[in-house]
């Protein structure tokens, strides 16, 4: 599992998918597979089985439970940019936890083989703190900071107040709007919000690689499939080839699942879902993805709204006029 | 440009430091993604004082800007 990555990818794909997807749907994807199931990971008999396999919550990391919850948050919200959102950030957290020795099950239930890279060991067997030393004892700390280090170098115009303001807030001013009214939150306090998980990727792998440093003082193993000092728990015992071949059967599987859907129903909910006023989609890919010059968020142009989340109601206290 | 990033480092500094102290469920999952908007925007409101950080005047786009 990855600790901080998953938060500093948000503002990763945040940066691709611009005023198209809703930042927030893409941090709710990005949390929904271990949300309903961290807690319970811990106290499990076998973690890495539980929290991965089948039997067990390992659905959660898999492409079909980012699917439908994305299908479930379309049809309840006509929201193409929450649907997008869900589908975009929790299947970013199935690719990321490949990492680990447990793997993930991405075509499940075409297919129940864990893929993984075995990049450093799960470690959920040796308890929250245990894994906590593990993980920043082993290259998965280095794989958060290497995110960390993409949104800087690559991403840090999304941490900038004006990126917030002409492209994070249209994409969805209904829920910021609605976090400004409800709770009374000045247009800092909503930037706060938005940077805030930034801060708490960061804050997390600070405090965690300080805690095995200096706390659990476990040794530092930057290696392939490390730290040495634990078990593994790989959940498969087949071959690359075997691996390979399931997958690939179950990845075919998933596809026609997913063509069948879009057939059914999925295109009917499609249509009659709705865009923020600021976003216009493309056809394929630029449903979601944008580059900059197509999108009017990202390139010089007129000014867009400043308040966006303020089109239902006034203008937040201490907010400045744009 | 110092004045405006202090409070987000010391914000990270006292996170880290109850982090490493507390190891606390709370703070790590509950508290943890709003605790920038805590430490620097609600409790100092909520004691009569100033908030920690504003965010800077919206300004019209330069012609050159990446962002508009």
């Amino acid at each position: 599992m990855s600790w901080a990555a998953h938060e500093f990818e948000n503002y990763f794909i945040q940066k691709h998918t611009g005023a198209r997807v809703s930042f927030l749907a893409i941090v709710l994807g990005t949390f929904a597979p271990d949300l309903f199931t961290k807690y319970f990971v811990y106290a499990s008999d076998n973690p890495a089985k539980f929290h991965r396999g089948w039997p067990g919550v390992g659905f959660t990391h898999s492409l079909i439970f980012g699917f439908v919850f994305a299908v479930i948050i379309l049809a309840i919200t006509k929201s193409r940019s929450w649907a997008l959102g869900i589908l975009i950030g929790q299947w970013a957290h199935v690719l990321t936890d490949f990492a680990d020795t447990a793997g993930t099950m991405p075509f499940f239930p075409f297919s129940i083989e864990p893929v993984t890279i075995s990049m450093w060991k799960h470690a959920a067997a040796e308890g929250r703190y245990g894994d906590a030393a593990a993980y920043y004892s082993s290259l998965g700390g280095v794989w958060d900071f290497f995110w960390f280090a993409m949104v800087l170098f690559f991403a840090w115009r999304t941490l900038r107040p004006a990126y917030f303001r002409s492209v994070v807030v249209p994409a969805d001013p209904k829920v910021w709007g609605w976090l400004h009214r409800k709770f009374k939150l000045t247009d800092s306090g909503l930037f706060l919000i938005y940077v805030g998980f930034f801060f708490y990727g960061l804050g997390r792998m600070t405090s965690w690689f300080l805690y095995a440093r200096f706390g659990a003082r476990t040794p530092f193993q930057p290696v392939w499939g490390g730290p040495n000092y634990i078990l593994g728990n790989d959940l498969s015992d087949a071959g690359p080839l075997e691996v390979v071949i399931r997958t690939s059967i179950g990845g075919v599987f998933f596809a026609l699942f997913l063509w069948l859907c879009w057939v059914l129903f999925v295109r009917r909910l499609w249509e009659r879902g709705i865009d923020p006023p600021a976003v216009q989609r493309g056809e394929g890919l630029r449903i979601a993805f944008v580059t900059e010059s197509d999108d009017p968020g990202l390139k010089p142009g007129p000014a867009p709204p400043v308040h966006g989340y303020a089109q239902d109601g006034p203008p937040p206290a201490g907010a400045t006029p744009g | 440009m110092t004045r405006r990033f202090l409070p987000f480092v010391l914000a990270l500094v006292v996170y880290a430091v109850l982090g490493v102290v507390l190891k606390s469920f709370v703070l790590n999952w509950v508290i943890g993604p709003l605790f920038l908007l805590l430490a620097l925007d609600v409790i100092p409101r909520a004691f009569g004082a100033p908030p920690l950080f504003t965010l800077p005047p919206a300004e019209a786009p330069a012609e050159d800007s990446p962002i508009s």
